[in-house]
């Protein structure tokens, strides 16, 4: 973990209210936050500016129901870290929420911490990993030995699952398709292939769909497919092999030796399902050295993901990349702008991008591009065309996308979005006179034609 | 792996009949069928037909996605949209336009009292909003639509263009140009709504409408029209409902209503009322029957008539009913509120909610619908005036009863009042978490304070404690929603 003052110098300046909420685990908890905010049920409200190495640090005790009062301390890092004695599980809970927004607003007096929080702040400066353990490397590599051994186990046995399901024929599984998906799922859980496993679970939410015979087949031979090169994983080109660990579930971690300095432009952002909890990807493109990250994110429900950048702007960063699938992570946010729109590229370059990625990794899902001089066409499903006249159609599920339409009005704009196997996925727009707007958001849409 | 020069339309996948070979023999299994070899890839052979099929479809599905192509558009393709009109009015700064995200996000009922700010500072709604905002507007359009209509933007009626859906944007600012031709040819779904959505502008240039609606095919447009054309006391419709009502009603030698019931074989009487004449025979025809009519009858005709028959004002129409017939006073009411008459209003209040405080039924009377006749300013100062007459101490057992009518932003004079009632409370939660509910949309947000002194006194019980915590919240939420428009 890098120092913490690289980490909130450009956060603390900038929090509003609606930062604060944008932190809240769930609507329910946001509601109980609100009304959990008032001044008067807080008593000894204070906070510690941020100083040059330290980040703003903001406490408080709020009424409860009955005689108790719960204690609260947050620091104000992104994602702040937070502590409540009241026994919600969520975190941030809805005491903590409202402290920090209180301290947004302005309602916290600025003084020295109290001793309890001193205490707390200690305490975690102890929790804290401190620099590179000097742990047994020896043991390290075992572990991960023994791992990869566990997840070729599991590989052997969903490569015999997916043989049969073949053999049998696809249609002969579909009665009691969900029982078996979840069953082989369970199996590469207990051999430690978590991501394989969600990914094979997920399958069971084709349901009936019209293409569901394609995607099962594309589904199964793309797992066959990473079951041999991690059969072969000890053959293959370093970055390739990054990648076929990392795709068949294997821990990974960033690189913080060499952060990559930059001008990120955020481009949009993505919340998925993912298993028992959900993910948030961000998508930025550098400037200057024209690379792409993701920036990844989980949460268990109940959490709010990390959401260290918002999607519009540029942002000064360091990012420390893992060696696969081009996510990152921020080591360091220098600066936050207001951006002009990316340059973006027609929807044949944009294609193009996507096959080169291909090219260094098969099984990827989501891809960014952004199009310049686009519009929005309906039809079934809608698509975005440049000025070409080359269009690329949305997913099903994003179409119709009514936002969209309304943001470009009839004139060209540059769109930001994922590109999937299936079709894009439109994320964010610059309209014709550059002004941004997030489509990410989930809205009501009128029912398809 | 880069793309053709050409892109195909319709852009299959390449070898798309390969593709779907493979899927055939992967639904019937490699057990029955023999493992296809599409074109263009290597003939891989695992000497396991199952896993042999496996690895050609992978190659094959990476090839497909590798080598995707772009759709084609032309120019002509009908699903392109026209450039909208240009826009003169301003966005609303960003603080207020995510705010208006977060409102249609929490489906919240403070979205009425942005869009009106949003009105004032002459602003219109981020485009990326319309949708939602489109969607949330048409679940009540009667109360939403006008204040939608205001800020929408050109922007707002060009999108709402494309989805029938939305249509009610649309009919509510075309309502005023259509003509009689046009209106003929929709649908009576659509007649209806264009009725609606043309009444709170009605004039006497829309009588010609109102007649053709009057003897429309729907019963609906029929009942809708005789409502509206009650509103246009100069309309020929109305001085049949006139003439007719003034048969059935007048004051009698005794100063009692006198009442000739109606007959519902009279042609013209069902020629106003928009019903067919029945034969007097026919069963049915009881008196509570006919008297219903005559209440519809009354409701629909323009209150002028009664004026110099029944009293020489307003007022002193108001009083006679108010003294010999409750009924007639609750029809009289039901047509100031149906004809949107302020002045008959003003008269039959003091007298309607005299009675309503007096232990009648709140729900049934006119009595709130008659109040929001007046402009916000009068309700507030005549809610105002009954408070000062009441010589108790205001608490909210007092207050409550008055101003839960005052459906409308509270001036600073009355939100004071209801504040200081507040600061005041003492035990009886019930009555202060019922006006804490009715004055988180209404009280002036300045107030927040008063009421947070209010929670600090913890001079209430629990639940009352509680209703305060929220109204305070309501008000710093709409406070902030109110900053943000700056």
């Amino acid at each position: 973990m890098s120092a913490a003052g690289s980490r909130f110098s450009t956060v603390s300046t900038r929090w509003t209210p609606d930062d604060v909420w944008a932190l809240a685990p769930d609507p329910s908890s946001r509601r109980a936050a609100v009304a959990t905010a008032a001044p008067s049920l807080w008593s000894a409200a204070g906070h510690r500016p941020a100083g040059d190495s330290t980040p703003p640090v903001v406490w408080g005790e709020c009424a409860g129901s009955g005689a108790a009062s719960y204690r609260v301390v947050a620091e104000l890092v992104s994602p702040p870290d937070c502590s409540c004695s009241c026994p919600s599980r969520k975190t941030p809970c809805k005491h903590a929420l409202a402290l920090m927004h209180l301290w947004a607003e302005g309602g916290t007096e600025p003084g020295e911490a109290p001793e309890r929080v001193a205490r707390w702040l200690a305490r975690r400066a102890d929790a804290r990993p401190g620099p590179p353990e000097p742990a047994d490397p020896r043991a390290a590599a075992d572990r991960l030995e023994r791992r990869e051994e566990r997840v070729a186990e599991g590989l052997v046995e969903l490569d015999l699952w997916l043989r049969d399901q073949v053999a049998n024929g696809l249609a002969a599984s579909r009665d009691d398709g969900y029982r078996r998906l979840d069953s082989m799922a369970a199996r590469l859980v207990d051999a430690q292939a978590g991501r394989l496993a969600d990914r094979v679970r997920d399958l069971s939410r084709l349901g009936a769909a019209r293409d569901r015979p394609d995607r099962l087949l594309s589904e199964y031979a793309l797992l066959r497919l990473l079951i041999s090169a991690y059969r072969r994983r000890d053959d293959l080109a370093p970055d390739m092999r990054a990648t076929v660990t990392c795709r068949a579930g294997l821990p990974v971690s960033a690189d913080e030796s060499a952060p990559v300095r930059d001008t990120w432009r955020v481009l949009g952002m993505y919340d998925f399902p993912a298993g028992q909890v959900h993910g948030r990807r961000i998508w930025l493109h550098g400037t200057a050295t024209g690379r792409t990250a993701a920036l990844v994110s989980f949460a268990p429900t109940g959490q709010a993901p990390q959401t260290p950048v918002r999607p519009g702007t540029a942002v000064e960063a360091d990012l420390a990349f893992y060696p696969a699938e081009r996510r990152a992570r921020v080591v360091a946010l220098h600066a936050e702008h207001s951006a002009d729109p990316p340059a973006g590229a027609g929807a044949e370059e944009a294609l193009r991008s996507y096959a080169d990625a291909l090219a260094e990794d098969p099984w990827l899902e989501a891809w960014p591009v952004v199009l310049r001089h686009a519009a929005p066409v309906r039809g079934d499903p809608w698509s975005v065309a440049d000025a070409g006249g080359a269009a690329l159609p949305l997913l099903p599920e994003c179409s119709p996308c009514w936002p969209l339409a309304a943001v470009c009005g009839g004139e060209p704009a540059t769109v930001a979005g994922e590109w999937t196997p299936r079709g894009l996925r439109p994320l964010a727009v610059w309209d014709r006179r550059a002004r941004f707007a997030d489509l990410h958001r989930p809205r009501t849409r009128p029912a398809a034609r | 792996m880069t793309t053709a020069s050409t892109p195909v339309p319709g852009s299959p996948p390449p070898a798309a009949g390969d593709w779907s070979d493979l899927v055939s023999a992967a639904l019937v299994g490699t057990a029955r069928r023999t493992v296809p070899a599409p074109s263009g890839i290597p003939h891989l052979d695992r000497g396991d037909p199952a896993r042999t099929l496996l690895d050609r479809a992978a190659l094959a599905a990476v090839r497909a996605r590798a080598g995707r192509l772009p759709t084609r558009f032309e120019p002509d393709d009908p699903g392109g949209f026209e450039p909208a009109p240009p826009e003169s009015a301003p966005l609303p700064p960003e603080g207020a336009a995510r705010r208006l995200a977060d409102l249609l996000d929490e489906d919240s009922a403070l979205l009425l009292e942005w869009l009106e700010l949003a009105r004032c500072r002459g602003v219109r709604v981020p485009p990326e909003s319309l949708p939602a905002l489109l969607d949330r507007c048409a679940r009540d359009t009667r109360r939403m639509a006008p204040a939608l209509l205001a800020v929408a933007g050109r922007r707002g009626l060009w999108l709402a263009g494309f989805d029938s859906r939305w249509g009610y944007l649309r009919l509510l600012a075309a309502a005023a140009e259509l003509t009689v031709e046009e209106w003929r040819s929709r649908p009576a779904q659509e007649r209806h709504a264009l009725l609606e959505a043309r009444e709170p502008r009605l004039t006497a240039a829309d009588e010609p409408l109102l007649e053709e609606a009057l003897a429309d095919r729907s019963a609906r447009v029929r009942g809708l029209a005789m409502g509206l054309a009650a509103r246009l006391p100069e309309s020929r419709h109305a001085r049949r409902l006139a003439r007719c009502a003034g048969r059935h009603l007048r004051r009698g030698a005794d100063d009692r209503p006198e009442i000739r019931l109606p007959d519902p074989a009279d042609p013209e009487l069902a020629r106003v009322l928009g019903v067919e004449p029945r034969p007097r025979q026919a069963g049915g025809r009881s008196r509570e029957t006919r008297l219903q009519q005559l209440w519809t009858l009354i409701s629909h005709a323009p209150l002028d008539t009664w004026r110099g028959r029944l009293g020489a004002t307003p007022a002193d129409v108001a009083a006679f009913a108010a003294a010999t017939d409750g009924e007639l006073l609750e029809a009289l009411a039901n047509a100031a509120v149906l004809q949107r008459d302020r002045e008959w209003a003003r008269a039959l209040l003091p007298i309607v909610l005299e009675r309503l405080t007096g232990g009648h039924d709140v729900r049934a009377s006119r009595g709130t619908a008659l109040l929001a006749l007046l402009p916000p300013e009068e309700r507030c100062s005549w809610a105002l005036e009954r408070l000062r007459a009441d010589r108790r101490e205001p608490t909210p057992d007092t207050v409550l009863p008055v101003v839960k009518h005052v459906e409308c932003a509270w001036t600073g004079g009355l939100g004071e009042q209801v504040a200081e009632a507040l600061a005041g409370a003492e035990r009886g939660d019930a009555s202060v978490v019922q006006l804490c509910a009715a004055a988180g949309p209404r009280m002036p947000p300045s107030l927040h304070d008063r009421v947070v002194a209010g929670v600090r006194a913890r001079r209430v019980g629990e639940r009352g404690l509680e209703a305060l915590g929220r109204l305070a919240d309501t008000l710093r939420y709409r406070s902030r929603m109110h900053k943000e428009f700056r």
